[in-house]
């Protein structure tokens, strides 16, 4: 064979979690939710790795940013946090 | 008159008179400006997701309520000439509304929260009488619910 196979990779399915769940509400003030969707270094986890949708991931953004503004979320984090 | 929602964060280390003061100056606003203030809401002492004018700590307080942008103004001019007020953050949450309204959608919260209390009485008032021979088939039925997700995310990853 000529060609190497081409490497499978796993998908996992990934579905807009707000979507899924029409009662969970996208707030600033519920800091504690829009924990799961930044990282270690405090970044807005982009739609590709956690399967927002478009219109939820706007809404998220917009909400973590404000959390920024009010000292609920931090700006920069750090690994050990 | 549009929806608005002020939150602002006080210095934890101010005396209680001292914010007193600062009520007296949000309340004389909302009277000079004719707003409606719907709700005071303190959350007390939290931390700071980052340190503001070296402070770890803040006493964060939510106004939610009803007026103009002149009201916002002037409540944020006050916010922004006092020392102990660390940072503040407006809203708006709704455009041209109805303040009568407002007022009876956020009035009926606690009757419902009395409600809930009562309910959560009646609950309490019913455990004393469950027989605890029933205690041995519970307990097993929680090992088995322990265990199955545990596997489940084994397999996940
Ligand atoms: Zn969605």
């Amino acid at each position: 064979m000529a060609y190497p196979q081409k490497k499978r990779f796993f998908h996992r399915r990934k579905v807009c979690r707000f979507c899924a769940d029409s009662t969970l509400k996208i707030n600033y003030k519920d800091a504690g939710m829009l924990k799961y969707f930044i990282t270690e270094r405090a970044k807005i986890i982009p739609r590709r790795i956690s399967g927002t949708c478009a219109k939820h991931q706007r809404e998220l953004a917009r909400e973590i940013k404000r959390a920024r503004t009010i000292a609920l979320l931090p700006f920069v984090g750090t690994y050990d946090v | 008159m549009n929806h608005y929602e002020t939150i602002f964060i006080v210095d934890p280390d101010t005396a209680d008179d001292e914010r007193e003061l600062i009520m007296n100056k949000v309340n004389s606003a909302f009277s000079q400006k004719d707003g409606t203030l719907l709700l005071l809401d303190n959350w007390g002492v939290r931390r700071l997701a980052y340190e503001i004018k070296k402070k770890k700590q803040g006493r964060f307080i939510r106004l939610d309520y009803c007026g103009n942008g002149n009201l916002v103004d002037e409540l944020e001019r006050n916010f922004r000439l006092d020392h102990r007020v660390l940072k503040f953050m407006t809203i708006q949450i709704d455009k041209d509304v109805d303040v009568e309204a407002l007022k009876v959608a956020i009035t009926p919260e606690e009757p419902e929260a009395g409600a809930a209390e009562a309910a959560e009485e009646t609950v309490s008032a019913d455990q004393p009488t469950t027989p605890e021979a029933s205690a041995d088939t519970e307990t097993e039925t929680a090992a088995g619910d322990i265990a199955q997700p545990a596997s489940d995310t084994e397999e996940q990853s």
